[in-house]
């Protein structure tokens, strides 16, 4: 199927006269030049730094990648709705510090609540699962009902968050501390791994985020509200008069979004092993820049599930190759910002060149 | 062979309540082309100088 896409593809350019040809191979170099410019930069890298692209750097990369994906699945929802979402790393930290404080070893010695017994993981999933499902629902509560830009409110949900984290953390004997020494059951299940590949561990989050991802996929893809979201994205006053519910899936899509950075916070959580108010400081950014390098468009509806995880894996490959090059993290902020910037000017030149 | 012709009007109620229209990114973008071509590829070089530089 796919290969007789491509085929087609190339016979329709075949068919088109010189002038139409060149346009189109322009207009394809021009709109892909970040994904160019990145591929080139990763051989570049590879052939500077040949352990760049070993098998422990690539499961290390891919690790890197699965633990962002649940946020950026999040965050390219309210993209396709034209919107945005600045709260996610913030809803990561606070459910990290809360997976963490309620599963930290009965027996550990700095334990933020002393007298707690030991609590099923299950519970605790189910809790920040449902803690992030609500700060989204109340996300979406806002943007719908009160026509509020999503940049706003996510942007007072974010300082508001931020504000329950420091105060969380001033509970019990903890004092403003981070939270570490958790137990082994959920390091296990999080940082443990169920197969090796050559010799090295893949953990099991990995596998946890390719479920998700598929999932997410069905969701976007085979269910009415997958298709609703693309519809309001792409205009709320036609699918308003088709008959969507569009007040109902801007607060779903925000929802869902916010359960998916629980995930992440429960993720990070065991994968940091350490967690402070800094737990999920600027991930929203990172998530945003992987979906607009992956073709989510801010002008909405437009969007899948197969650009955000090239996205995410293509700006892990980036980072990682710089620290591989010894390039600064000074540098590396100044870099992502430039990646993040070229990203929305292709992605507004698409735009303009269709309109 | 009978065609049936089936003809459905919809009707679209002025009671609808209105919908949230999200202000796009780009809704009130009106820049040339040719300028955000050199908006993108002046922004890959300055990350390739960076890049070079802080080798």
């Amino acid at each position: 199927m796919f290969f007789k896409n491509i085929k087609s593809r190339f016979n329709e350019i075949k068919e088109m006269d010189t002038k139409d040809r060149n346009r189109f191979i322009k207009e394809t170099l021009i709109n892909n030049s970040l994904l160019i410019f990145m591929l080139i930069a990763i051989i570049y890298i590879q052939i500077q730094r040949p352990q760049f692209l070993s098998r422990e750097s690539i499961i290390n990369i891919v690790s890197l990648s699965a633990s962002a994906m649940p946020l950026a699945l999040g965050v390219a929802g309210a993209i396709i709705l034209t919107g945005t979402d600045l709260s996610a790393g913030r809803i990561v930290g606070l459910t990290a510090c809360i997976s963490a404080s309620l599963l930290q070893a009965v027996d550990y010695s700095n334990k933020m609540f002393p007298d707690l017994p030991a609590i099923p993981i299950i519970i605790v999933f189910l809790l920040v699962i449902a803690l992030g499902a609500l700060i989204g629902f109340v996300n979406g509560f806002c943007v719908s009902k009160f026509s509020l830009h999503p940049f706003i409110v996510t942007l007072a949900t974010q300082l508001m968050v931020y504000g329950v984290i420091l105060m969380y953390l001033m509970n019990g004997d903890n004092n403003g501390q981070s939270i570490s020494g958790l137990s082994s059951g959920f390091t296990e299940l999080t940082k443990g791994s169920l197969f090796k590949i050559g010799g090295t561990p893949v953990p099991n989050y990995v596998l946890m985020a390719i479920v998700l991802t598929g999932v997410m996929w069905v969701v976007w893809n085979k269910t009415a509200f997958g298709k609703n979201m693309f519809a309001v994205g792409s205009n709320p006053e036609a699918a308003n008069v088709s008959g969507v519910n569009v007040a109902l899936t801007i607060t779903l899509v925000f929802t869902l979004a916010g359960a998916l950075y629980a995930f992440s916070g429960f993720i990070e959580a065991a994968r940091i092993g350490s967690n402070s108010a800094n737990t999920g400081l600027n991930y929203e950014l990172d998530a945003i820049a992987a979906c607009v390098i992956g073709g989510v468009s801010f002008v909405g509806g437009i969007g899948k599930i197969r650009g955000v995880v090239l996205g995410v894996v293509l700006l892990k490959l980036i980072f990682v190759g710089l620290n591989f090059l010894s390039v600064s993290v000074n540098m590396i902020y100044i870099i992502k910002g430039l990646i993040i910037l070229v990203a929305c000017a292709i992605d507004m030149r698409k735009y303009l060149v269709r309109k | 062979m009978e065609k049936t012709i089936i003809e459905t009007t919809v009707e679209i109620s002025e009671d609808k309540p209105q919908v949230t229209k999200i202000q796009g990114l780009y809704d009130r973008v009106n820049i040339p082309v040719k300028v955000l071509d050199r908006v993108i590829f002046g922004g890959i070089g300055l990350i390739i100088m960076l890049i070079l530089i802080s080798l």
